[in-house]
């Protein structure tokens, strides 16, 4: 909601077995940011934004569909 | 019979009387695919009928093909939580029960408010991204 850039999905993933997989998520909640930037638990607001402002610092384009872990 | 019961319709009408702003909640959904994704386009629907500034907006993900690349929508069941004008990003898939019926909400109240919540530090840091940022935030029903 702060900024145009930003979007956030989130994904009660027990529907969703293939996203599970793709992301590895074995623990929940599980955050991923642009792919590539992971945390597990419920961090607080400033883990959350350290992962934005890396992914978003990060010159890699985000794989499309796919992850790297 | 009603995914809401009396008494959780009831709550739910005393938070939104707060409401400052009209939410809109586009919920994608296609019953011969997936036939779970009916009961949250049901879900979405009977919100909607508990107070006037929630409107449901009720789209077929495979008929709605603009609607899906518009918003994009990449599975489902799926909930875009939109403000009166703006988008502002926010989608939920899967089925909003348990904890995540009262994501939900929040959700819904913080669109209407146009408040994200966040410390203002935070937001002064989150002003100056200037690419794009899709966080994907997954949960189970616990």
């Amino acid at each position: 909601m702060e900024n145009e850039h930003i979007r956030a999905d989130g994904v009660e993933v027990t529907g969703y077995a293939d996203m599970a997989q793709t992301y590895h998520v074995s623990s929940v909640p599980q955050t991923v940011v642009n792919e590539t930037h992971v945390f597990v638990g419920a961090g607080p607001e400033t883990m959350l934004l350290k992962h934005v402002q890396e992914a978003a610092a990060d010159p890699k384009p985000a794989p499309a569909g796919g992850l790297i872990v | 019979m009603a995914l809401i019961t009396d008494d959780v319709a009831a709550q739910l009408k005393a938070e939104f009387a707060n409401m400052a702003s009209p939410v809109r909640l586009a919920v994608f959904s296609a019953a011969l695919a997936d036939p779970e994704s009916e009961q949250v386009k049901r879900l979405v629907e009977e919100l909607a009928a508990l107070e006037p500034k929630i409107t449901a907006l009720s789209y077929n993900f495979v008929l709605d093909k603009e609607k899906v690349a518009e918003l994009g929508i990449q599975r489902i069941p799926a909930i875009a939580v939109l403000g009166a004008e703006k988008d502002y990003g926010i989608r939920l898939y899967g089925l909003p029960s348990g904890y995540e019926f009262g994501t939900l909400i929040d959700t819904i109240l913080d669109v209407s408010s146009e408040k994200s919540g966040l410390s203002d530090a935070t937001k002064a840091t989150l002003a100056e991204v200037k690419e794009p940022v899709h966080i994907q935030v997954f949960s189970t029903p616990t």
